[in-house]
């Protein structure tokens, strides 16, 4: 068998493995390990794949990861979700749909310490549902928004798919963080003012409560009070100025920030009492060393893959004929796009990624496109994909915490999510239009 | 055995927690001992090494509690009866899959023993131990992956009896 027909046995058998239910980290360890067996011989094959379980994640860089899910998991655990919200709340406060606004500015400061989307959705999910299903607001917008906004702990850094990226690409892990943060704060204001329009049009999306009327009229002593309210995030925003101060100061490595920002929100989550048992503590920390097995299954597989797939040559001989193709470049872009935005529908980010960075990446730099400016296209589609149907996890998160007896069904769910939809294609195309807002901070901080 | 297994995987699973404060407090000792002129060698290359045995401890817990992510699109389009079938078949391959990383793990520990192989430094710290802990957390993941395929072989024959009155 020739090595090319090798490559493409190789997706195929993924493809077909994947298909039948297979947990995907194992997929991509028996596609690749069937096809070097059949090239090399079954002895390197299993050489190969020996070598590969230890020295493909083995380095300094891939601690950041279990560090960023600690990190995560002692602030979902220690209070500091419950502290955004309220201060996102104090800011929002007056304006229409002011709780929905909230969740989106408080997931987006919730971002700065939680790195996954899932976790983030299910934790405001718990949170902010259960008030606004007080206030009556519309039980589809809501869960909508809540399960639309928990994607933005992906885009804010420390992004853990960031860091995922960026170890399979080769790319500045620094670089890719400052390159989320703006598009991921334009994300949080499209949303916040679609939320104003859609209330602003139909006030019985989102019924404010009567205020008392001595609290109607902005006096000093309320904006203290607010101002006060709002100090609540100050934990979070402390931990963010911990990570990426010291990671674009030079202080720490980001797998050092990553540390160093776990540390520092185990801190908050004693100081403040959250975590009140040893008990508290120990959950979390199993909690992300149960994440951290999951994630590396699929890490080590994809990465034992790719190298297959790069040994079958199958990347450079497509990027190869791609480059030949009489079309723009922006025509196999957006062909791109469309496929990992399909992929997003069905797929995990994590194996959307290893299943086409190892092909396209070679064919995007020779294009001339900038892989950071890609990281933060590539993310938004997967985060787009978070909120499709049929596979949008954070759907599926968000009605693993609805409560039962507000009976919100999924097809709802998604209908709810379908005008943040709508805004996150535009912020896309923003994306795509103009690569400056998402490289202009990165060039900035780090040349 | 299957209590047994279940019991293990607990207790890997708790241990691997406590590791993830090490491996945290390991590399907060490194940066700290840094800045304050006093460095402490091989703290991230023991942060590496703990992060390792977290990762392969960990991994028979996740299959115990069917967390490892898979496509489930395809198995929720079929009647129930191809779809027990089907998942009888995947965690077959999935078990083949384990049996072939856990002989590939084994064999490398085995040959790292042999060669003394160790990560070079001022401080020179063999890497034949973790590749050790990773074999025994490779042995669990395969034997909670034979009891998933044990699992899902019943339900099949379940599947096949006929419903008595």
């Amino acid at each position: 068998m020739d090595f090319l027909t090798g490559g493409i046995l190789c997706i195929g058998l993924l493809l077909i493995t994947m298909a039948i239910g297979m947990p995907i980290g194992l997929a991509f360890l028996l596609g690749g390990f069937l096809v070097s067996g059949l090239l090399l011989g079954f002895g390197s094959s299993l050489t190969l794949l020996g070598q590969a379980a230890y020295f493909s994640v083995a380095a300094p860089t891939w601690a950041a990861i279990p560090l960023f899910i600690l990190m995560g998991s002692f602030a979902s655990g220690g209070g500091l979700a419950r502290r955004a919200y309220n201060g996102a709340h104090a800011v929002s406060r007056g304006l229409p749909g002011s709780l929905l606004i909230a969740t989106c500015l408080s997931c987006g400061v919730f971002g700065a310490v939680s790195g996954s989307s899932i976790a983030t959705t299910a934790i405001f999910g718990k949170m902010a549902l259960p008030e606004m299903n007080r206030l009556r607001y519309d039980k589809a917008l809501s869960v909508g928004c809540i399960a639309s906004a928990g994607t933005f702990a992906s885009m804010i850094p420390p992004s853990m798919m960031m860091v995922v990226y960026a170890l399979f690409t080769q790319q500045s892990i620094g670089k890719l963080f400052a390159a989320g943060i703006l598009p991921g704060l334009l994300t949080a204001c499209v949303y916040a003012a679609l939320i104003v329009i859609l209330v602003k049009r139909k006030p019985h999306l989102a019924p404010e409560p009567e205020v008392p009327a001595a609290a109607r009229s902005d006096s000093p002593p309320i904006i203290v009070h607010r101002a006060r309210e709002a100090l609540q995030m100050w934990p979070v925003i402390g931990i963010a100025v911990i990570v990426l101060g010291g990671l674009y100061t030079g202080w720490f490595t980001p797998t050092e920030a990553a540390a160093a920002g776990a540390l520092a929100t185990l801190g908050f989550g004693l100081l403040f009492g959250e975590f009140r048992t040893l008990g508290d503590v120990t959950r979390a920390m199993q909690e992300s060393a149960n994440v951290t097995a999951m994630l590396f299954l699929i890490n080590i597989g994809a990465l034992f893959y790719s190298r297959v797939l790069a040994m079958t040559r199958l990347p450079t001989e497509l990027t190869m004929m791609l480059l030949t193709w009489d079309v723009p470049p922006i025509v196999i872009l957006l062909g791109i796009m469309a496929i990992m935005f399909f992929l997003g529908m069905i797929m995990v980010p994590i194996g959307i990624y290893a299943l086409t960075l190892p092909i396209i990446m070679p064919l995007l730099t020779k294009l001339g496109y900038d892989p950071i400016w890609f990281g933060v296209i590539a993310l938004k589609l997967t985060e787009i994909g978070a909120i499709t149907p049929p596979v949008g996890l954070n759907v599926f998160a968000i009605k693993g915490v609805i409560p039962k007896a507000m009976n919100v069904s999924l097809e709802q769910i998604y209908k709810g999510c379908l005008p943040f939809l709508l805004c996150d294609v535009v912020v896309l195309a923003i994306l795509v239009a103009f690569p400056q807002i998402s490289l202009w901070l990165p060039n900035l901080l780090l040349g | 055995m299957k209590a047994f297994v279940h019991r293990v995987n607990r207790v890997l699973a708790g241990f691997s927690g406590w590791l993830m404060l090490a491996m945290m407090l390991l590399l907060v000792a490194d940066f700290t001992g840094r800045k304050m002129d006093m460095p402490l060698h091989g703290m991230a290359e023991l942060s590496v090494f703990v992060m390792m045995i977290v990762i392969y401890l960990g991994f028979a817990h996740c299959e115990e509690h069917k967390e490892h992510v898979g496509l489930e699109i395809v198995l929720n389009l079929l009647r129930p009866k191809a779809r027990i079938m089907l998942v009888a078949v995947s965690q077959l391959l999935a078990v083949g899959t384990i049996g072939l990383l856990f002989y590939a793990v084994t064999t490398d520990a085995w040959s790292a023993f042999q060669t003394k192989s160790a990560i070079e430094g001022t401080v020179e710290l063999p890497i034949w131990p973790t590749k050790f802990v990773m074999v025994v957390g490779m042995v669990f993941f395969f034997l909670q992956g034979l009891l998933n395929l044990i699992e899902a072989i019943r339900r099949m024959r379940q599947d096949d009896q006929p419903i008595s009155e």
